[in-house]
């Protein structure tokens, strides 16, 4: 009996060594060709591997048609791979879920509903208690600014507005994951550096895991704590480098941030990537 | 002048409805065209005076308006809930599409009348015939709306409402159905124009009562002060029908097209 008892122990000895490798979220030789099997296949996302740890800000970025978007939802879960596997804590990714939180370029909120509605749109899904949404929509807007505007409609609101409330939406959820595909695209500059400063409010606040698809170099080297970039189609990833801005949010001004001799010379250095591949 | 008439057209309609009015006073009194054909201004006034006190064979004025509605009502009503229901399923499953696909797309471009003998041959010149032929006006066009509509839906919303956490069924009753809602909406008011204008054509079935029965049978008798007085009930009538469904239109889905 002694002996049946110690089976699965000896078989659990054996998993926290891919385990530790394998980070919080992996992606594993993940390619995406759409249309695979097809005369028209098109090649999106050459194998990748990718994997980061919680509380990572991962910023990807390179040209348009790169894959940024490809990669990001696999992860999501809305799209499945043509190859490879992505995981997170371990479990592959079959679908999309609660648990990783999207926010679109463009808001894809919903226009019948408030702005509060739109807020509590997950937590009223998941049949969280009233009380606990009432009180998630209130933290959430407040969080954003968009509390006293609670009662009006989405198309009541500006752009600007309008994509503080999906990240809100997509927050009031608590997902581990939040995944971000260029949300801040549409936006004019001013509003875009107020809302990166925000998002990294919040971010620190609450210690979860970003992954945040830019064509923005200053953005992605400003917002991440690794910078992800990737080369034009079908994608794959060039260089992966560790940025420290992330880390000083609230304690340095952004504008002083971006000036700084240290910032422009590693969105040079990002730069410089990209151009050298576009130019090869 | 013409920068002072572009900042008030209504000017222009007033002009023009004036302009039209003169025209057949004066046709009608100079006795150009015999009140026969058109009665002047103060004949229809008593025309219609009259069908406001006496009504016509057997019924008020009121009660053949009342009938009228009623069977639109009906038809409209029944064809539009139905065909809606119908076309949401067809939008969900393709298979529920594949099914009813073939005999909406058959109904919908067959001229009402075509299949109206039909109908008297089934079910009698009673209202169910009336009734049964508006109610097949309506629904092929309300439920290619809704299917329409379902399909038009953003996809993005879907995949946002997924990855909220909304099971199939929610993201159906939060998502789809309110973004379809506009193009139910558009379909509904086409439906009401098609089914009004198949009034008429209800009404000639054998019977005694409606407003388009009223047209039909004071033309027997070349009273076209009563024919032009019907004209204008109907014409009054399906403008309040249609502004009604604009009403609520703009009410329900009040963020349609911002």
């Amino acid at each position: 009996m002694p002996d049946h008892l110690g089976v699965p122990a000896a078989g659990g000895d054996a998993v926290p060594d891919t385990g530790a490798a394998s980070g919080f979220v992996r992606f594993d030789q993940v390619s995406v060709t759409y249309g695979a099997g097809t005369a028209q296949a098109v090649p999106a996302l050459s194998p990748t591997d990718l994997g980061f740890a919680q509380g990572d800000f991962i910023c990807i970025v390179g040209p348009s048609g790169c894959g940024k978007t490809t990669l990001m939802q696999t992860l999501a879960g809305f799209l499945k791979p043509t190859s490879g596997t992505v995981s997170v804590a371990g479990v592959a990714v079959t679908g999309p879920g609660p648990d990783r939180g999207v926010v679109f370029q463009h808001a894809a909120l919903f226009p019948w509903k408030t702005v509060a509605a739109n807020a509590g749109f997950g937590p009223a899904m998941r049949g969280l208690p009233k009380a606990e949404r009432q009180a998630r929509v209130e933290y959430w807007l407040n969080s954003v600014g968009l509390w006293e505007f609670r009662n009006r409609y989405p198309y009541q609101l500006s752009g600007g507005m309008q994509q503080r409330l999906a990240i809100a939406r997509a927050l009031a959820n608590e997902p581990d994951i939040l995944l971000m595909d260029e949300p801040f695209g549409a936006l004019d500059a001013l509003t875009r550096e107020k809302m990166q400063e925000e998002l990294h409010a919040v971010w620190k606040r609450r210690g979860m895991t970003v992954l945040f698809i830019t064509h923005s170099v200053d953005e992605a080297v400003y917002l991440g704590t690794d910078v992800v970039v990737m080369s034009q189609r079908p994608g794959r990833i060039l260089q992966r480098i560790a940025a420290p801005f992330a880390r000083l949010a609230g304690e340095r001004d952004i504008r002083r941030i971006k000036a700084g001799a240290d910032f422009v010379t590693l969105r040079e250095q990002v730069l410089a990537l990209i151009w050298g591949e576009g130019g090869g | 002048m013409i920068a002072f008439l572009n900042r008030r057209p209504w000017v222009v309609t007033l002009a023009s409805i004036v302009l039209v009015l003169a025209a057949w006073a004066v046709a009608t009194y100079t006795g150009a065209v015999s009140d026969l054909l058109l009665p002047t201004p103060d004949e229809l006034w008593d025309g219609a005076a009259d069908l406001v006190l006496n009504g016509y064979k057997g019924y008020s004025l009121g009660g053949h308006i009342g009938l009228s509605l009623m069977r639109v009502g009906l038809g409209f009503g029944l064809g539009t809930i139905i065909g809606t229901l119908l076309g949401l399923g067809m939008g969900v499953s393709s298979k529920l599409d594949a099914l009813a696909a073939p005999y909406i797309e058959f109904l919908r471009p067959l001229p009402q009348l075509a299949y109206l003998v039909l109908l008297i041959i089934w079910f009698g010149i009673g209202e169910t015939p009336k009734i049964v032929l508006l109610f097949l006006a309506a629904l092929p066009v309300s439920a290619v709306a809704a299917r329409d509509g379902v399909r038009n839906v953003s996809p993005q919303r879907v995949l946002a409402a997924r990855s909220l956490g909304a099971n199939r069924w929610q993201i159906f009753c939060h998502v789809v159905l309110p973004s379809a809602l506009g193009d139910i909406f558009i379909g509904a008011r086409l439906s009401i124009g098609i089914v009004y204008a198949t009034l008429i054509a209800a009404e000639m079935i054998a019977g005694a009562s409606g407003i388009g029965w009223l047209i039909l049978d004071a033309g027997r008798f070349l009273r076209s002060d009563y024919v032009i007085a019907g004209i204008l009930i109907i014409a009054a009538m399906g403008i309040a029908l249609d502004r009604g469904l604009i009403f609520a239109q703009r009410r329900i889905v009040h963020w349609a097209g911002k």
